[in-house]
């Protein structure tokens, strides 16, 4: 609802009878977003220790960086269904570091989203650092 | 680095005249998400605003591993012949 709002153009033919949902749509899945900030500070935060104990420094840096998706985005993909834990919180987020091409870092990122998944979902406490 | 360090930066990238726009808001996430989706919502229907929330230890690094909104008019521009783009 919200990708066909958001990309509705005047004369377009297009008639968008659900415009009064709108507003209502984007909160939710604002706040949705929102709930996902915290724990991807934690994994981007993880992933800048994997990328210096790995020592796969560019330029001498360890360049970490995390981006919440946009909120038309999100809606998106959560209007397609259900999908496992840690590909949804791939929908909300991501974490991106900057390594020499080929450069491999082994860590277990999967199993921190899917605690981080359960954090949000209430199923662990938010402060569990297990 | 701890959690609390990082830092948050509001990209807002217009396609259409290839301007970024960077909006700081230091270690504060709560503001930034807050104005992020003031801006999702403000240039809901303008399709050539793209907006995204980066956050890192830096601005540089942000432009590290995000340097295409910060180049992609430098970028284009090297791959076009001499002569293509008017001078002045």
């Amino acid at each position: 609802m919200l990708r066909g709002f958001f990309t509705w153009e005047p004369g377009s033919g297009v008639i968008f009878e659900r415009v009064g949902e709108v507003p209502r749509a984007f909160a939710a899945v604002s706040w949705w977003r929102s709930q996902h900030a915290e724990p991807l500070s934690k994994t981007a935060t993880s992933l800048r220790y994997h990328v210096a104990r790995a020592e796969a420094l560019v330029d001498g840096r360890v360049d970490v960086t995390q981006r919440l998706k946009r909120t038309v985005t999100i809606g998106d993909k959560l209007s397609r269904g259900s999908v496992a834990a840690n590909a949804y919180y791939g929908l909300m987020s991501r974490a991106f570091a900057l390594v020499e091409r080929g450069r491999e870092i082994p860590v277990d990122l999967a199993t921190e989203l899917q605690l981080a998944h359960a954090r949000i979902r209430g199923v662990l406490p938010m402060d569990d650092a297990s | 680095m701890t959690l609390r360090d990082i830092e948050h930066y509001l990209v807002v990238h217009d396609m259409a005249n290839g301007r970024t726009e960077v909006r700081r808001f230091g270690t504060d996430y709560e503001a930034a998400q807050s104005a992020y989706a003031d801006v999702e919502w403000e240039t809901r229907e303008d399709a050539n605003i793209d907006a995204v929330l980066l956050s890192a230890d830096s601005l540089e690094t942000v432009k590290r591993t995000h340097s295409s909104y910060f180049e992609r008019r430098q970028r284009f521009e090297h791959l076009l012949p001499p002569g293509i783009l008017p001078t002045g």
